[in-house]
């Protein structure tokens, strides 16, 4: 078995590893398609779109927000697509890198290194169309560097969250599916588009850890003072801490999933 | 430990569950026992067994060990111990040097990327740095031949073009230790030529190898020790010859033993309405002793006996060998009475076909055998037995050749002696197995 290198030593090595061979497949992913970088941002257009209608026809009400009720939308939903692809990531990279994780024995963490960079690729584009957006609508000031803090705090707590629960979604294909169901519908349990005052709801979208990134991301756009600074702080120290841990659960469970792969199961 | 040894592999046990819903939550469990720091027991679960069960090596640099046994009997979960692919459940392995593991020929390699952007793929998963990557980048398409190709999408190479890439980035990487999978009867014959010639230069460089393959005489060429497992243990341990003759006993015994329990199986059959001829038993006959295995070169037979519920329409008898050990899965013959004989009209009742065969042509190794009977222009299948396992033993006159040839020497003026005049070396011109 090859040399086991010290925790740093291998997480820097893991690191190398990841960044090359995510220059070597950039642009993979999206070679088939004819609109590429459109698809990162097209969810959160659409859902902006319906959600500026049904606040229209009065069917929800988006509450109080900084900025205007397009762009709290917009900037909210994109950051809980950053968050619900960072819960995925580490998932996704082994079942994608099944065929070699069987056949070859390196940096196991590098599999979900490299498509973490992919994701973090997807998540500036969607925070430069945000800036860019804000920019636009007249959102010019100091306040704006806190925006990509939030967007890093969403990528950071996601791939924790997802790092503790990729060995069991590996193994269990049910608790992938109810793993997806979560992510595809858990906007609906943001402030994202509407903000619940009183009762279990509300506590539920409270209880939500994007939520406070969601609210610290749309006043930090509008110039306005945070006002949960330490829990936007400690959600930011969370997900690295979770991220550091993940890893270390990922690196205990790697032999065990992927002797499960060789026998011919998920 | 002596500086030569590049693996040490001591008491190595893997135990798998048969049950596939089992394994998933005998995995959480393990999972669950990791993060509290217990470690394996060698207690088997229920449906659990040993894959590898206690189970020692030492590969020195420079020497080889094959590894042989059956199908199911553990080689490649013990060559993924050693590649570090698996986490033994007991015992240890220590590996010196760099492993070019053979069973990962092209690893991670995209379709959508170019030959050349796969081959940085392919180096960086196998631990050669960037730098180096770009040096041997050259040698690497030389060696494939694919210098036309190289930029386009692997998507569009053909497997044989893919096998070699993957064989070219392999054997770049400068490794001390080769970990061998069956992986010589990759591609068309050249490249086999190709891939056999650079494992011997490799080794004469010093680099040791760790060989599995069902092919005894490849085992035999280019191991110095053999390991023999059967049902995951090692049965034996020792010089490629010795442990390959009691392989090959061991090979015979069982199909001549899976053959007769076939045999009774079919005599006991219960009859099935609408079957008009049915396959009651079949046995191989070698130099006319019965429950033999076939020798290559010696005469074999194969009797087989039919029952027909009314006089039949013509039918067929036909035979079909398939190699498992050469080239695996390749049809080798295909023996039919009605194009060699004539259709066989057979009376109600009993009857005996034998296919006589006044030498046998296959070469030593095992065949699976399927037997069918068929009438009618199109063959129409009346009854068919399928999985009969044929060893073939070496009589003398097979090994090293593709085929038997049945010969005769004449030398009216030259007087023939028993053994030549002086020994020094080697047979000459020894066939490439690969």
């Amino acid at each position: 078995m090859p040399s086991n290198p010290g925790p740093l030593a291998g997480a820097w090595d893991a690191l190398a590893l990841s960044w090359r061979i995510f220059r070597r497949t950039l642009g993979a992913k999206y070679r088939k398609s004819f609109l590429g970088y459109f698809w990162m941002v097209a969810p959160a257009l659409l859902i902006t779109g319906g959600a500026v209608l049904a606040s229209d026809a009065g069917v929800v009400d988006p509450g109080p927000s900084p900025l205007p009720r397009g762009l709290s939308v917009f900037l909210a939903t994109l950051l809980w697509q950053v968050f619900a692809e960072a819960v995925e990531v580490p998932h996704q990279a082994f079942e994608g890198a099944r065929s070699y994780l069987t056949r070859v024995h390196f940096s196991r963490a590098a599999v979900i290194l490299t498509q973490m960079h992919e994701s973090l690729l997807t998540a500036l584009v969607r925070l430069v169309v945000a800036l860019a957006v804000l920019v636009v609508a007249g959102f010019w000031h100091g306040g704006l560097v806190l925006v990509p803090a939030a967007f890093a705090g969403a990528a950071l707590l996601g791939l924790g969250i997802g790092c503790f629960l990729m060995p069991w979604t590996q193994l269990f294909a049910d608790l992938q599916q109810t793993l997806k169901l979560a992510l595809g519908y858990g906007l609906f349990l943001t402030p994202a588009m509407y903000q619940p005052q009183g009762g279990w709801f509300a506590a539920i979208v409270a209880a939500n850890p994007v939520s406070p990134l969601m609210v610290a991301a749309r006043e930090a756009a509008a110039g306005a003072p945070l006002s949960q600074p330490l829990l936007f702080g400690g959600l930011l120290l969370g997900g690295a801490l979770a991220v550091v841990a993940g890893f270390g659960l990922v690196r205990l469970a790697a032999p065990i999933l992927i002797e499960r792969m060789l026998l011919g199961g998920r | 430990m002596a500086d030569d040894v590049v693996i040490e592999a001591r008491g190595l046990g893997k135990k798998f569950a048969r049950s596939l819903k089992r394994s998933f939550v005998y995995g959480a469990r393990d999972l669950g026992r990791a993060l509290l720091g217990r470690r394996d027991d060698d207690r088997l679960r229920p449906t659990e067994f040993w894959a590898v069960r206690d189970v020692s090596l030492t590969l020195r640099r420079g020497r080889s060990i094959g590894i042989v046994g059956h199908n199911g009997s553990g080689k490649t979960t013990l060559l993924r111990m050693v590649c570090g692919i698996l986490r033994p459940n007991l015992g240890e392995v220590a590996v010196h040097g760099r492993i070019a593991p053979m069973l990962a020929l092209g690893a991670g390699f995209k379709p959508v990327l170019s030959g050349r952007q796969n081959v940085f793929l392919n180096l960086a998963l196998l631990g050669v740095s960037e730098r180096e990557a770009r040096r041997r980048l050259p040698a690497i398409v030389d060696y494939a031949e694919l210098h036309d190709a190289i930029d386009a999408p692997l998507g569009t190479y053909s497997s044989g073009m893919q096998a070699r890439l993957g064989f070219a980035c392999a054997v770049h990487t400068e490794p001390s230790i080769l970990v061998v999978d069956e992986v010589l009867s990759v591609g068309d014959a050249r490249f086999r030529v190709k891939c056999r010639n650079t494992i011997n230069e490799l080794r004469r460089n010093g680099c040791a190898l760790l060989l599995v393959s069902h092919s005894p005489v490849l085992v035999e060429t280019l191991s110095d020790e053999c390991l023999y497992l059967q049902g995951g243990k090692a049965v034996a341990l020792g010089p490629a010859g010795e442990v390959l003759r009691r392989y090959a006993a061991d090979d015979a015994a069982q199909a001549a033993a899976g053959n007769a329990a076939k045999a009774a199986a079919l005599r006991e059959r219960a009859p099935e309405p609408g079957r008009r001829v049915a396959v009651r038993g079949l046995e191989l006959r070698s130099d006319g002793r019965s429950g033999a295995n076939w020798a290559t070169g010696a005469p074999g037979e194969l009797v087989v006996a039919l029952r027909a519920t009314a006089a039949t329409e013509p039918v067929s008898v036909n035979v079909l060998l398939v190699d498992l050990v050469h080239q695996v899965g390749e049809t080798v013959q295909l023996l039919m009475s009605s194009r060699d004989h004539g259709w066989l009209r057979l009376p109600a009742g009993d009857s005996e076909v034998t296919l006589a065969l006044p030498h046998v042509g296959l070469r030593p190794g095992a065949y699976r055998l399927k037997l069918s009977v068929s009438s009618g222009a199109l063959h129409d299948i009346l009854d068919v037995v399928d999985d009969v396992r044929v060893v073939v033993t070496d009589g003398g006159a097979g090994a090293n050749a593709a085929y038997f040839q049945p010969r005769a020497w004449r030398s009216p003026t030259a007087s023939v002696v028993a053994a030549p005049p002086a020994a020094d070396g080697d047979e000459p011109g020894q066939a490439d197995e690969g």
